[in-house]
């Protein structure tokens, strides 16, 4: 291997890469979950953290946080339908600032750790307008010489 | 406990209602892929919650998967499963 294609390897190996998710949902689909499910619907989808959300930002708040949940579990690569990962092993909470972070709990942290994906690093953007929320998580995919062995 | 081709109308009949598919759920066969049809994650846990209401039954979590909302067929048995 000449010296290039070392470096080469060596930045392939050694240099964070970022991973994206990206989801949409909208409110008035929320709205009607809640209005005609509840508690039920709520204690399957969010946290009691999120389910305040309910109280201070309306079905609007939920349905970013859900839209956060999906992108979050397509960065992670297991997006779809329900998935096979619990929707409240995503949580997304918010800093003292007001800033959303995803905290990662049960079979998706172990997830993200078995991926390499350095779960400090999740970031997340959420928006609503217009009756559509939205939300995009980012995160870094750790080296391989930082990832968890398989 | 239901009968199975009652059950499978039943379930047509609940995914027209809340699973919001891009296709008409009547020109869908009992085996055909959900998600391709427009089932979003969103719609399928509504459809989930609707069919336990419909059938007074609890999805057990182990049920709870893409694969178990992937078809009509699927859902069926699932629901079968839990004594719909």
């Amino acid at each position: 291997m000449s010296g290039h294609e070392g470096a080469l390897a060596v930045a392939r190996t050694t240099t964070p890469r970022p991973l994206v998710g990206l989801d949409l949902q909208t409110v008035p689909e929320v709205e009607s979950a809640v209005a005609r499910f509840g508690e039920r619907y709520l204690q399957h989808c969010y946290t009691p953290g999120e389910q305040r959300v309910l109280e201070t930002s309306g079905a609007a708040g939920l349905a970013a946080r859900f839209a956060a949940k999906e992108a979050v579990l397509k960065l992670l690569g297991a997006g779809g339908p329900i998935g096979d990962i619990d929707l409240r092993a995503i949580e997304v909470v918010s800093d003292p600032g007001g800033r959303p972070r995803v905290v990662l709990h049960g079979a998706a942290a172990d997830l993200a750790t078995r991926l390499g994906i350095d779960t400090e690093t999740i970031d997340l953007s959420l928006t609503h307008d217009g009756g559509v929320a939205a939300a995009v998580a980012v995160a870094l995919d750790l080296p391989d010489d930082r990832k968890a062995p398989r | 406990m239901t009968d199975v081709s009652e059950l499978k109308q039943q379930v047509r009949e609940l995914l027209a209602e809340h699973g919001r598919l891009t296709s008409d759920v009547s020109s869908l066969g009992d085996g055909d892929d959900l998600y391709r049809a427009g089932l979003t994650s969103h719609a399928s846990v509504t459809v989930m919650l609707a069919c336990e209401d419909e059938f007074d039954v609890e999805f057990s979590s182990d049920l709870l998967t893409k694969a178990t909302f992937g078809s009509v067929d699927a859902i069926a048995a699932a629901l079968a499963e839990v004594g719909a």
